[in-house]
């Protein structure tokens, strides 16, 4: 068998992902057993973030582009979810120019638009965005992030400022999942498709296209490809699942605002990525994990907490350069040969 | 005579106050090795840089196999047959030999909007990819990452790229730069092997390959090509002795 990058593909690193999801099932019956319920609603939390990361990790990490707006698609998916909510507890018809539809808590069909509407935007968002590359880029995303935002504040008819509230019970098609245990499994299930989807897309001839531009675009150039509509089609898959994590955000605190979409939640998003592991798609889930255990901590010790979490990352930065995916290297001593760059 | 597999004529580009190519005109028959040498600065890899479509003359035209490419873009020329090694070896470090040659293959596959098949294990990529691979002595490296080749390693895997494309002209920008005395042979037998396959600009400063490979040569002096003739014409040649060999 023939690998066709640095990805170990030789080794177990396929086992991670799986062990990941698996590891999170656990947490609903350990919070059972402790009678600590708030164990679910972190750990809700942290998938619902490693959505986001992990798809960031594909523009980011496998890309090469850094991506300041996915906070933005982020929020739009979950104000899709809340707006049809509103709709349907105050039994409004929901009127798009002459269309009018009936609002919705069924997540059956909110999920998937929340994903759809943010897939619809991301392409206009990235189509402009990767006129440039670089530091540019990165300001034009954030410029995006930031009309996103403001254009959240405006909807004053949907609580403005200060966001709206999910006044309705949210349900899966016929399954009431208002219950925290069982809409954590929801998210789970979203986290395990994106870790699946994701990882196949990086093995693709379509991954093997977007790493090979990021490295060297010239390169790819003189084989005959142009990288635009590579980086375009990659840009777009990540806003879906960004909007997917934004849905299941909203259904899960029954809330979303402005604050959520805000372009320090972006930077966020990339830290988390970083943090956990670019070089892998399963990275980021640890990155969101430590990153949401370590604010959690961090903060109820100290309102300073911020100074000991960026020293944190910086250590991680210098010492495990492929973030905490590298772990593994340590845990398990690499093969020889198995090394990469 | 056939028609040529590529007419440049009156190339012109400028950067500025300099004149990179002067009123350049040049063909290179269907199997030809044509070699262009001339001293450090002619423009001899601004030259190629048009014929890959890297860089756009202001004037003149270029064209490949009866079509006017002189504005296609870098990468439709690729597909259209072109095929560059660069100077300065132009690699993926974290992607292995057999990947880089992979990659050329798909690109000729045409579009990679292929999501789900895991490309490592289709060999519809990898058995051409092997060949070409093979095929400029790379075997023993097939699966190592590139940032771990040796210099004269990093340009025969650049050869290998070119060969997967299946190209009708190979562009070869000094394939023995930095050579050693014993790679640089390798690399010339390699290319004498694989001369007649395909057509080849060849540029180069190692005057022993030259006038081995070539078929004919072509002396670029500050943009312009003062002498084109058989290896025999420009050894005694005073013009190119005075321009160049001289020195």
């Amino acid at each position: 068998m023939a690998d066709l990058s640095a990805n170990p593909t030789k080794s177990h690193d396929w086992l991670a992902a799986p062990l990941l999801v698996l590891a999170l099932a656990l947490v609903p019956p350990v919070s059972i057993a402790l009678g600590d319920p708030f164990l679910v609603k972190v750990a809700t939390r942290i998938v619902v973030f490693a959505i986001v990361a992990v798809a960031l990790d594909l523009v980011v990490g496998f890309g090469g582009l850094v991506s300041l707006c996915h906070a933005g698609l982020f929020g739009i998916g979950g104000y899709v979810v809340a707006i049809l909510a509103y709709h349907d507890f105050n039994a409004e018809p929901f009127g798009l120019g002459a269309l009018t539809f009936a609002g919705t808590s069924n997540l059956a069909v909110t999920l998937p638009l929340g994903a759809l509407v943010a897939g619809a935007i991301a392409p206009v968002v990235g189509a402009i965005s990767l006129r440039t590359s670089g530091p540019y880029f990165i300001m034009i995303t954030l410029a995006f992030n930031q009309m996103f935002y403001y254009a959240a504040v405006a909807l004053q008819k949907y609580g403005g400022e200060d966001g709206l509230q999910i006044m309705s019970t949210i349900t899966l098609g016929p399954l009431d999942v208002s219950n925290r245990y069982r809409f954590f499994y929801v998210a789970l299930a979203g986290l395990a498709l994106t870790l699946l989807v994701i990882t196949r897309m990086s093995a693709s001839r379509f991954g093997i296209v977007l790493r090979a531009a990021a490295a060297n675009e010239t390169r790819i150039v003189a084989v005959g490809v142009a990288p635009w509509l590579y980086r375009l089609v990659a840009f777009t898959i990540s806003g879906i699942f960004a909007g997917m994590a934004g849905a299941l955000l909203a259904a899960s605190q029954q809330f979303i605002s402005p604050v959520d979409m805000a372009w320090d939640r972006s930077g966020d998003f990339v830290v988390m990525a970083v943090l956990g592991g670019i070089a892998t798609v399963w990275g980021p889930v640890l990155g969101a994990a430590a990153f949401i255990v370590l604010e959690l901590v961090l903060s109820s010790w100290t309102q300073h907490w911020h100074l000991a979490f960026g020293l944190m990352i910086l250590l991680v930065v210098i010492f495990l350069r492929g973030g905490l995916a590298d772990l593994r290297h340590i845990l398990k001593p690499r093969t020889a040969g198995g090394a990469h760059g | 005579m056939a028609e040529p597999i590529l007419q440049v004529t009156t190339l012109m580009k400028r950067f500025g106050g300099l004149i990179a190519t002067n009123d350049l005109s040049m063909t290179v028959e269907r199997g030809e090795t044509h070699a262009i040498i001339g001293p450090n600065g002619a423009g001899k890899t601004t030259f190629v840089s048009q014929l890959q479509g890297l860089l756009t003359p202001d004037s003149g035209s270029v064209v490949l196999d009866g079509r006017d490419i002189t504005f296609e873009p870098a990468h439709k020329r690729a597909h259209l047959g072109i095929a560059r090694s660069f100077q300065i070896a132009s690699l993926v470090p974290e992607f292995t030999v057999l990947a880089h040659a992979a990659l050329a293959v798909q690109s000729r596959a045409g579009h990679s909007f292929r999501f789900w098949k895991k490309a490592w294990q289709d060999q519809s990529l990898l058995e051409p990819a092997r060949e070409a691979v093979a095929a400029v002595g790379l075997d023993s490296r097939m699966h190592s990452l590139a940032s771990d080749l040796s210099h004269g390693e990093r340009r025969q895997l650049e050869l290998a790229i070119a060969l997967a494309q299946r190209p009708t002209l190979l562009l070869l920008d000094e394939p023995m730069a930095g050579m050693g005395r014993q790679d640089g042979a390798r690399m010339t037998q390699l290319l004498a092997s694989l001369k007649r396959q395909y057509s080849i600009i060849l540029i180069e400063h190692d005057m022993d390959a030259v006038f081995k490979l070539a078929d004919r040569i072509s002396v670029l002096v500050a943009g312009h090509i003062i002498k084109t003739g058989t290896p025999d014409e420009i050894r005694n040649d005073a013009d190119v002795r005075a321009a160049y060999l001289g020195h």
